[in-house]
């Protein structure tokens, strides 16, 4: 019996210490993105370009990046190429910045030459990036399929899914393009997509945690953009219509003013 | 960031006529010297024979480092960096290295004696070049940089005996070291600076070889280089042979930098429309700053101009470039076949004659790598060559040192008597200057400030022969008349509109610029000076939306005579008793600068590279009154304490930096505008 606890609390004690090492590793992956950059913007502001350089490529090769940080390593990396004199590597980060985030505006540090070529950039650089989300019923459940769109530098490196049924309170996390939710008596879906970049930037989303898109299962073809709520008053509409007229025939040939079938009396005549 | 050309280019010259060594010359190991060609502060270039059994007689060119220079080893390494990686390139197209070795503490390498002119000095003379001569000029271009490119290749794709690539990279490929002999084959010269595998030089991060102008952008940013960088340098060779323009030509470093890292690149076409399409192309593939989009290699240029040379309807081949050679510059020809007859005709000199200095080679031992044990056992034997153990037939322990022989052939010679050419006049006349202990590190020492020169073949020439090339000499003739015409209107319309007056005082030198006599420079007139060696005097390069050369054709004088007064080697007008002599610009020159500011006596500095950052805002950098820049910004300047000027973001008021540059380091400037 007592080895039968010690064995429960063993699990207990290693779940909980898995769980907590994945979450220090989740904080360290992000702290380590986060310290490079600082480090970088360290080494720039000493002049030490080469260094700065290479960590800025190293915290754009690290995790746990936001999409603000990424962009501020973009603009670390234009900087640095603009002392070099390294125009192509300029013109290209300026590009990146430009695709993700076209109006975004640079530090005081960048000189208006930088400036200027960013304003080039935003013509070449398409953007801004934007996914796209579909679904299609599948038997039990749903698939989620998600699109991106504007990805002109090909910053795109990687889809996250979440994806809960309408009620639940946890997210289902897919780190893929498409996922499937099956459950009993699934009616509606939320998702929210993210289209993630370097560093584990989200560069772009569709749907947020307080409004995620919806898709209810059951209808023909689901989108979460409000079509087929239209779809289902038309029909609803349709169906009123179809029972209103065939009340209306019944009603027609029920009430209509029927041929008097009755013995007619002899007709008398004269006195 | 530093800055070098090859070790010829880093000797300097003087304004002299080449110097007979002596009647009899001078026996250097197994080589007699004849002529000394030019002398700076590095060493000696000499026309030589050398002479065996069986009547063996051929004419050689040596290059020889100065004795007291000897124990500098960068420049040893050098020099010995230059002749192993010449020597290991065997191809018709490279100039070849008959030997190398050492002669009493002075190292020395013997060189094929190559008679011909530079492509610089081709293009010197190739004004009013039209119709059929124009198209044929194309073509010969073709073929020369064909033959250019495949004596790269050669030395791109050189191995050690091992079958290991030594990836050399020549790294200074410009018109002056591409040299078209008589017999219409272009061979390339001067490996000084190339970098391979196994360079007893070596060669830092960041360092620059080579001529700016012609140097591709990575190379210039002082980022590694391949053999694609080579194929950039002969892009712009080609630009500039087809264009007859210089493609980047700027009034400073700086701007040359900027200007072959940035400035968009007008297609020769533009510049000159009767270019052939498909050669623009070929030209405009050279000239991609991605090293990747040019060709993939040397010998991939080679086919696309064989390609377009197959395509035309006359052949054009060495015959036909000797052709073109020999009617252009004849008398050239002429001169330096007289003179190589000459030294040739001598009987071989007799030890009764004068001392011989016997020779340690180190033999061009190609089969030896260019790896780390290499670079060893030259270093070891290095060290065994500085400790000559020679015996002279005098008996004198230790040899008689070169310049004590020279002295002694001059002494033993009657100067001018050998009745060759170009006369002889003595070294220490020449040189003004008393004759030195060493005799020879006088002219080194002395180092005209103004005054340096590319040693490259070319170049020696023309300083040995002391004429110009028919073009020049009519050019200059015109010159001549035209101002002695102007001079006596001149005077006719002074001495009949002032009769009366009382004559004027003697003009000042101010007042003649004041009232100028048009006379042209008597030793170098318009338009004669060397395209490669005084490149200021070149015409100006190609502006943005300028029109085509065929619409200047008619004032090709007047914009030449512009173009030289701009690069600032023509002299005006005004000054018509100062002497014009030859200026080089500075990014093509910059290690002989710095020779003549260390007085020759150290080895060349580097500039250093300066990064400056201001925290909290961008700023101007200013250096010297003008603007070079916005922060962030990395640059190179001279070795020193400089000092910079910071504006922030384009305020007119600024803040002085004193940064000290140290050579080849990297000095950091740090500053908060908040």
């Amino acid at each position: 019996m007592l080895a039968r606890f010690l064995w429960l609390g063993l699990c207990v004690a290693m779940t909980i210490a898995t769980g907590a090492s994945v979450q220090a590793q989740g904080d360290a992956r992000q702290a380590s993105g986060e310290r490079l950059m600082t480090q970088a913007w360290s080494a720039y502001e000493e002049a030490l370009f080469s260094d700065a350089l290479e960590l800025f490529n190293a915290a754009q090769a690290s995790e746990g990046l936001t999409l603000e940080q990424l962009l501020q390593i973009f603009e670390g990396q234009a900087l640095v190429a603009h002392a070099t004199g390294e125009s192509g590597a300029m013109e290209q980060a300026l590009r990146r910045i430009a695709n993700i985030d076209p109006r975004h505006t640079l530090s005081d540090l960048s000189p208006p030459e930088v400036s200027a070529a960013l304003l080039e950039a935003r013509a070449s650089a398409g953007g801004p990036i934007r996914v796209q989300t579909d679904a299609e019923e599948i038997p039990g459940g749903v698939r989620v399929h998600a699109e991106v769109e504007g990805d002109q530098m090909g910053l795109v490196l990687g889809f996250r899914l979440r994806i809960r049924a309408s009620g639940e309170t946890e997210w289902r996390t897919f780190e893929t393009q498409s996922a499937e939710l099956r459950l009993p008596e699934l009616r509606e879906v939320e998702v929210i997509a993210e289209a993630v970049g370097p560093g584990d930037a989200v560069l772009a989303a569709r749907g947020t945690e307080s409004d995620p898109a919806r898709y209810t299962v059951g209808d023909p073809i689901v989108t979460p953009d409000g079509t087929g709520r239209g779809r289902r008053v038309a029909l609803a509409l349709t169906g009123t219509a179809v029972v209103l007229g065939a009340a209306a025939v019944v009603l027609y040939f029920v009430l209509r003013p029927q041929a008097d079938t009755r013995p007619q009396a002899p007709r008398v005549t004269g006195p | 960031m530093s800055v070098s050309s090859g070790w010829a280019a880093e000797l300097e010259l003087d304004d002299r006529e080449p110097v007979s060594v002596g009647e009899h010359g001078e026996r250097f190991g197994r080589y007699e010297l004849k002529y000394e060609l030019a002398a700076g502060g590095m060493g000696t270039v000499y026309l030589g024979r050398s002479t065996g059994p069986g009547g063996f007689d051929r004419p050689v060119a040596i290059k020889r480092i100065h004795p007291h220079l000897a124990h500098q080893k960068q420049l040893v390494d050098m020099f010995l960096d230059e002749a192993r990686i010449t020597g290991l390139i065997t191809h018709p197209n490279v100039c070849t290295v008959y030997d190398f070795g050492e002669v009493d503490g002075t190292y020395y390498i013997a060189l094929e004696y190559l008679m011909g002119e530079s492509v610089a000095s081709i293009l010197r003379g190739l004004k009013g070049l039209r119709g059929d001569d124009e198209q044929a000029w194309y073509a010969m271009a073709a073929q020369l940089i064909t033959n250019a490119a495949e004596g790269l290749h050669a030395a791109h794709t050189a191995k050690d005996a091992r079958g290991r690539a030594l990836d050399i990279v020549h790294r200074d490929v410009s018109p002056q070291n591409l040299l078209v002999t008589y017999d219409g084959v272009l061979k390339v010269l001067d490996f000084g600076v190339a970098q391979a595998k196994g360079r007893l030089h070596s060669t830092v991060a960041g360092s620059v070889k080579g001529k700016y102008a012609y140097m591709a952008p990575e190379q210039a940013a002082g980022k590694e280089v391949n053999a694609r960088s080579d194929l950039w340098s002969l892009g712009v060779c080609l630009y500039e042979m087809l264009t007859r323009k210089r493609l980047f030509r700027e009034k400073t470093e700086m701007d040359t930098i900027l200007a072959v890292a940035s400035r968009t690149i007008r297609s020769p076409r533009t510049v000159r429309s009767s270019i052939p399409v498909a050669l623009e192309k070929i030209v405009m593939s050279l000239l991609q700053r991605d090293p990747e989009k040019r060709p993939k290699d040397a010998r991939e240029l080679g086919r696309m101009l064989t390609n377009y040379l197959h395509a035309q309807p006359k052949p054009t081949g060495p015959a036909a470039i000797s052709e073109f050679m020999v009617k252009r510059f004849a008398g050239q020809k002429q001169r330096k076949a007289d003179m190589v007859n000459t030294v040739l005709r001598t009987n071989p000199q007799s030890a009764s004659q004068a001392r011989i200095i016997p020779s340690k080679e180190v033999p061009l031992d190609v089969s030896q790598s260019m790896t780390q044990s290499m670079s060893q056992s030259m270093t070891q034997s290095l060290e065994m060559l500085r400790e000559p153990t020679v015996t002279t037939p005098s008996g004198a322990r230790g040899g008689l040192r070169a310049a004590e022989a020279i002295q002694a052939a001059q002494l033993a010679s009657t100067p001018a008597s050998s009745g060759a050419k170009p006369p002889a006049v003595p070294n220490d006349e020449r040189r003004g200057a008393p004759t030195p202990l060493l005799g020879v590190p006088a002219v080194q020492i002395e180092a005209p400030p103004a005054i340096s020169d590319s040693l490259s073949f070319d170049t020696m020439e023309r300083k040995m022969l002391g004429r110009e090339t028919e073009e020049e000499s009519r050019r200059k003739w015109l010159w001549i008349g035209g101002a002695l015409t102007i001079l006596v209107f001149g005077l006719a319309f002074a001495f009949s509109g002032n009769s009366d007056e009382p004559p004027a005082p003697q003009q000042s030198a101010a007042e003649t610029e004041v009232t100028p006599t048009p006379t042209p420079e008597p030793e170098v007139a318009v338009g004669e000076v060397d395209f490669g060696d005084d490149p200021s005097a070149l015409e100006s390069p190609p502006e943005e939306n300028a029109p085509p050369e065929d619409a200047l054709a008619g004032q090709e004088a007047a914009a030449l005579a512009e173009a030289e007064q701009e690069g600032g080697a023509a002299q005006p007008a005004t000054r018509p008793t100062m002497r014009r002599r030859p200026n080089r610009r500075p990014e093509e020159n910059a290690v002989t600068m710095e020779v003549a500011e260390t007085a020759m006596e150290e080895a060349p500095a580097e500039p250093g590279r300066v990064n400056v950052v201001t925290r909290g805002g961008w700023a101007d950098v200013i250096f010297q009154g003008r603007r070079i820049g916005r922060t962030p910004l990395q640059f190179s300047l001279p070795p020193g304490l400089q000092t910079l000027e910071l504006r922030p973001r384009g305020n007119p008021e600024g803040v002085r930096i004193p940064v000290q540059v140290r050579s080849g380091e990297t000095s950091r400037v740090a500053y908060n505008l908040e």
